[in-house]
């Protein structure tokens, strides 16, 4: 996956690996030079020959840097670049979907996917390119130096490097999994404290204070065990190397001891193969210590590719669209609709069957839980339906595109959601291109223009992230503007009126009533006197509908509709009496 | 819509300073190194070096291995370079190499390579393992003192905030102690012993090579100073960006049905532009000190290699004093880059260490009774004596006075802000009162100890706070524990007999794990009615002699509410209770309602008389707001 979007920076990448090259050419290049001052300057008092290799060096040191400045130059575009594609795409494919194919994906994990997981990806790009790449072009460089400068001893540390280097990724590895336990416990004391911070109340009024610590206590015993266990794995790697290196190099001192008396090798060629192989040396560990960022990349990577990767599941069936002909009938038509969420099943109904039509107002009534949003959700097509159909002016709403149905039915949905930004722009999210004059139409009929034509910046009010700033009540009248300004053939009230006292309520719908007379209305609604005045009354329990007629009709007939009244009108009636 | 992150929060009082979160670890850095910070580092070095007093034969043990360990790799590059004097004499003069001095240097090497190996494993063992339990006490004190912390300190933090100071104040300090307690001590010591043997080897070629100290430690200071605002912008662009896709992920039903999609990508394609400029920018400019330190690194080592090269010519150095001198040149880069980095972690780990010891000292001013309280004889009395008390020093009670009788039900009405919350955050004792008394029975309630008088209320806020956990975990947290026992004490009968009272039991048991289904965090996973319910659940396995419930229904259909209070009712005819509520079927049942108004009692009576007396109530009542 991640080669894909590094292609588009090929140029760059290999801009990046070409001035590494250099730059690590250069940086070996130095202590070859050394072994030349030793053996033709030093040894042979031969200043010319120093100051020579010496210009040398300072050239190396001069390229060294330049090289090092381009390829960090490309490698910042290349790491901000991917991190921007894979934003940008994770993004869009999110915002795309429907709820359906979002299924369980919560919005904190589709956050932290978007945002951390993303910038994980872009450490792993930018380690492997600046670190694991010139680490290893540097291990292979010091030892093909090595072999030029002498066979015999680059044969030594050709032998040995590979032991440390199987040492160094065994003990990396056995020391990886724990670090996943250090990770699962610390995640886990982090969230006790959290929900502490959150639930004080509850804690101090259950008195679970003494609980609450003995469970902390557990959690931060575990963390403080795993951490233990995994660093003390750990520690070893790098002492231990050092150790290696240290052996190494006396070897080499004994080798080039026994070779300087048949006078085989020269003292600068053994200063230098030393320096070789701590360099070689040194490279590994970092090496190791690196490598641990693979398997923690890989979490995220897994995590973006589930993303990427998940199909959109609703697809526009277009077959479908021949079926039916009545193009211009306006209605919208549920016929033995039947339903489930995924993937348990949960929330079951079966055989739904009603009616919309334009200039009709209908009202859905029923407990928490009952199914009455999840029909709209179907509407929506946030969901397919499992069994039966729902129709849309005339046309099966598979056949439709999301943009279509959304043109025709105007969702108001039941958690109000604002934009942070002004109350002008939060309208404007229903019709783009509305004038001040159809904003301040809309927040009259909410009841809400007064409020804004008192408050000093007007539209330009500013509503806070989460709209801290306003209460459930104008949060809820602003949403309702929100879809009034839009234009469609029906209306879909999703419980938006629970937080208005009674007499806005009365004013609101009114309002509501008057502009949108030729429209479809659908009212969902928990209190009776919301859904009384509707031409037709849907009661919803338990995922069916049990009961459907006017206000009076069901007040006769259906008993769940007659427990509902009971429960909120006891109070009239006894004032009656 | 896309707008300017909010700068404009205030700073609020005995809260927690504001913690700059995001700003990642370089611009961290920076801030620290470029602006010299005005805490109080001393006194915090020395109040967490306290910290260490438990585990002193660790550290000091730690302290000699680290000394020996460096002690120990300063003299290597020296015995290596007599090694290769010897060897050099044996090449330039043509004899036989001096075995026996070979094998006593060699025998010496090895016994330094054992040394250093196994002083630098141990004493970084030790101090991992001190290091992990220092945190954890850590870690268990911040935790025990939120605990005790009172309301009035959460009030004025953000819960980010608090939790920070855990996840990245607290292991921050723990990074430095661990890692950065060993380096630093590795660097100062290897770098003084360097130095020192630089300087007995040669003394002007010691002098070239420390110039580059104080050089590279400018060129680094001025960069870092150069990228702070680098730094700044990208963490202010970074935290905008996640700010957004929060937003649009959180309206994404607006976004689908409004059909926002296309705009919004069109928007958020030119936020992600800004980030992808700010961000390149931001890391090429930290990696800049990396070039500019191995520049003058690099550029020293070529300078005594001429030097020195010369040096050895004229006879004032031996070829294998020069080798050595090399290898502690190359010596000094590790722990001089170490040193630098070190500097800001510690300045950072000490301004963390600052805020969480401002966070354990932060005041209690509840004083905690010793009375105890048994909760079968408690009748319920409760009388609010006088009562002034307010969050800040303004007062929002003044001179409150109420009597509830045992097994009474009081219903509290009042617009936002009236005082309702307050009156239940008081009987609880979650707030200390100025002046006055609350007594329960017959004694002032101060007189009880905190957890004694909690026994005897059970609540359920509006605020819908249930625990990443079961179900059944959830509803038994309202049941006592005994000490060090967890909640599957509480038995699966009581807690079912719970969940049926609140009418929770059938949308649990719909559900396809039941009572063990897992609630994830903030309980996303069921619907915020079923939430209440389980609140509900949860105050009813505590059976209480006095009830709060506060707003507890809000949430939930008329319908389910009433068979809720039907059902309480019946177990709860000699409970006295208080029902703060909006909703007139919620109330209206109420033996008194209490009408409060900017924290005053302002009408007390049952529905009927209060509609009589054409006050408050009535106004409320015919403005539909009841």
């Amino acid at each position: 996956m991640l080669l894909k979007y590094a292609k588009k920076y090929s140029k760059w990448i290999i801009g990046q690996l070409f001035f590494a090259t250099v730059w690590v050419a250069s940086q070996l290049a130095i202590p070859r030079l050394m072994v030349d001052i030793i053996d033709y300057g030093i040894l042979f008092r031969n200043m010319n020959q120093i100051m020579n290799r010496g210009l040398l060096m300072l050239l190396a040191t001069g390229v060294n840097i330049i090289s090092l400045l381009i390829s960090l130059f490309f490698l910042t575009r290349v790491t901000a670049g991917i991190s921007r594609d894979l934003r940008g795409d994770l993004f869009e494919k999110i915002i795309d979907w429907s709820k359906e194919t979002r299924g369980s994906f919560s919005n904190s994990t589709l956050i932290t996917r978007t945002v951390n997981d993303v910038k994980q990806v872009s450490i792993l790009i930018d380690m492997s390119l600046r670190k694991i790449y010139t680490l290893s072009i540097t291990v292979i460089g010091a030892i093909i130096i090595s072999f030029l400068i002498d066979v015999k001893m680059a044969a030594i540390i050709l032998v040995i490097i590979p032991v440390i280097f199987f040492l160094a990724v065994k003990l990396t590895t056995k020391a990886l999994p724990k670090y996943s336990r250090i990770r699962k416990a610390i995640d886990q004391m982090n969230q006790r404290f959290r929900e502490n911070v959150t639930g004080i109340r509850v804690v101090k009024a259950f008195n679970k204070s003494d609980y609450e610590t003995n469970m902390f206590r557990k959690a931060t015993k575990e963390a403080c065990e795993a951490n233990v266990e995994a660093e003390s794995t750990m520690m070893l790697l790098s002492p231990l190397i050092l150790f290696f290196t240290n052996i190494l190099i006396l070897i080499m001192l004994y080798a080039g001891g026994v070779r300087a008396e048949s006078a085989t090798i020269t003292i600068g060629a053994l200063v230098g193969l030393i320096e070789y192989a701590i360099m070689a040396l040194n490279n590994i560990q970092q090496f190791a210590a690196i490598i641990t960022i693979f398997p923690r990349s890989k979490v995220s990577i897994d995590r973006i590719r589930e993303v990427l990767t998940k199909e959109e599941v609703l697809q526009i069936k277009e077959a479908l669209s021949a079926l039916t002909e009545k193009s211009t009938e306006k209605a919208i038509r549920f016929e033995n609709v039947g339903f489930c969420y995924p993937p348990s099943c949960m929330g079951l109904f079966e055989n739904i069957n009603f009616e919309l039509n334009k200039g009709e107002i209908k009202a859905m009534i029923g407990s928490t839980g009952s199914g009455k949003s999840t029909i709209v959700r179907l509407m929506m097509r946030d969901y397919d339906v499992r069994q039966g159909q729902i129709n849309c002016n005339g046309q099966n709403i598979k056949s439709l595109s999301n943009e279509k149905i959304n043109q025709i039915i105007t969702h108001i949905p039941q958690t109000t959601f604002l934009f942070s930004g002004t109350i002008r722009e939060n309208i404007q999210t229903g019709k783009k291109d509305a004038t001040d004059d159809e904003i301040w139409a809309v927040l009259d009929m909410i009841q809400m223009g007064d409020f804004f034509r008192q408050a000093e910046e007007g539209l330009d009010f500013h509503i806070a992230q989460n709209a801290v700033n306003l209460s459930g009540g104008q949060k809820q009248r602003i949403s309702i503007a929100r879809g009034l300004i839009r234009e469609s053939d029906f209306y879909v009230f999703d419980d938006c009126f629970s937080a208005l006292d009674y007499s806005t309520e009365q004013k609101v719908r009114r309002a509501i009533k008057e502009k949108l007379f030729d429209k479809g209305i659908l009212v969902i609604a928990q209190r009776v006197a919301t859904v009384r005045d509707a031409d037709e009354i849907l009661v919803i329990d338990n995922g069916s509908i049990v009961g459907r007629g006017s206000h009076q009709e069901l007040e006769r007939i259906c008993k769940v509709y007659q427990e509902i009244i009971t429960s909120q009108k006891s109070l009239n009636e006894r004032e009656a009496k | 819509m896309i707008q300017e992150p909010d700068r404009t929060k205030e700073k609020k009082e005995e809260g927690l300073p504001g913690i700059s979160r995001g700003a990642g670890g370089a611009g961290r850095v920076a801030g620290f190194l470029a602006s010299g910070s005005a805490i109080d580092n001393k006194g915090t070095l020395l109040r967490l070096l306290k910290y260490i007093r438990p585990f002193k034969w660790f550290f000091i043990t730690a302290i000699v291995l680290t000394l020996l360990a460096s002690g120990a790799q300063i003299f290597i590059p020296r015995m290596i370079g007599n090694i290769i004097n010897i060897i050099t004499s044996t090449f330039q003069k043509n004899i036989t190499l001096d075995w026996l001095t070979f094998r006593n240097s060699a025998i010496i090497l090895i016994v330094l390579f054992i040394v250093q190996f196994l002083s630098t494993y141990f004493s970084n063992v030790l101090l991992v393992k001190m290091t992990q339990k220092l945190i954890r006490s850590m870690r268990n004190q911040m935790q025990e003192k939120l605990i005790r912390l009172t309301l009035k300190y959460f009030d004025r933090s953000s819960t980010g905030d608090m939790v920070s100071l855990l996840t990245n104040d607290l292991d921050n300090v723990a990074n430095t102690l661990q890692t950065g307690l060993t380096s630093s001590l590795t660097a100062v010591v290897i770098l003084i012993g360097v130095v020192i043997m630089m300087f007995s080897i040669h003394d002007v070629l010691a002098l070239l090579a420390m110039v580059v100290i104080p050089i590279s430690y400018l060129l680094v200071k001025y960069l870092v100073k150069k990228a702070k605002p680098i730094f700044q912008r990208n963490a202010k662009f970074t935290g905008h960006f996640s700010g957004q896709v929060e937003e649009i992920y959180n309206g994404e039903d607006i976004v689908k049905h409004y059909n926002l999609g296309d705009d919004l990508k069109a928007e958020m394609s030119v936020l992600n532009e800004g980030l992808y400029e700010s961000e390149w920018k931001s890391s090429l400019v930290s990696f800049l000190t990396r070039p500019a330190g191995d520049l003058i690194l690099n550029a020293n080592y070529v300078l005594v290699a001429i030097l020195g090269g010369y040096y050895v010519i004229s006879g004032a150095l031996t070829l294998g004093s020069f080798q050595a001198f090399i290898q502690y040149t190359q010596m000094l880069r590790a722990p001089f880059n170490q040193v630098l980095g070190i500097l800001n972690t510690i300045m950072s780990a000490l301004a963390s260490a600052e805020r969480i010891f401002s966070f354990l000292d932060a005041k209690e001013t509840i004083q905690a009774g010793t009375g105890e309280i048994d909760i079968s004889k408690t009748l319920g009395r409760i009388e609010f004596e006088q009562v002034d008390f307010g969050y800040t020093d303004e007062l929002l009670f003044k001179n409150v006075n109420l009597k509830v009788n045992p097994g009474e039900q009081l219903a509290i009405v009042g617009t936002t802000g009236a005082g309702k919350t307050t009156l239940v955050n008081l009987l609880m004792r979650f707030y200390e009162i100025n002046d006055g008394k609350i007594i329960l029975d017959d004694r002032d309630t101060k007189q009880y100890h905190t957890d004694e008088l909690r026994k005897a209320y059970a609540m359920v806020l509006q605020d819908t706070w249930l625990f990443s956990g079961t179900i059944r975990d959830n509803i038994a947290y309202g049941a006592a524990v005994s000490d060090g026992k967890d909640l599957s004490e509480v038995s699966l009968e009581d807690i079912k007999a719970a969940a049926e009272l609140a009418r929770a039991d059938s949308f649990i048991e719909r559900l396809p794990a039941g009572y063990d289904t897992v609630l994830t965090e903030g309980a996303a996973n069921i619907s915020q009615g079923e939430r209440q319910l389980l609140t509900i659940a949860r105050a009813m396995i505590k059976k209480a002699p006095i009830i709060i419930l506060d707003e507890a229904t809000s949430s939930v259909d008329t319908r389910t509410e009433l068979f809720i209070q039907n059902a309480m009712q019946e177990l709860t005819s000699n409970t006295t209770s208080f029902v703060i509520a909006h909703r007139l079927s919620t109330i209206h049942d109420a033996d008194r309602i209490i009408v409060m108004d900017q924290g005053a009692i302002v009408e007390i009576g049952t529905h009927a008389e209060l509609i009589g007396k054409g006050g408050r109530y009535a106004e409320m009542y015919t403005a539909g707001q009841l």
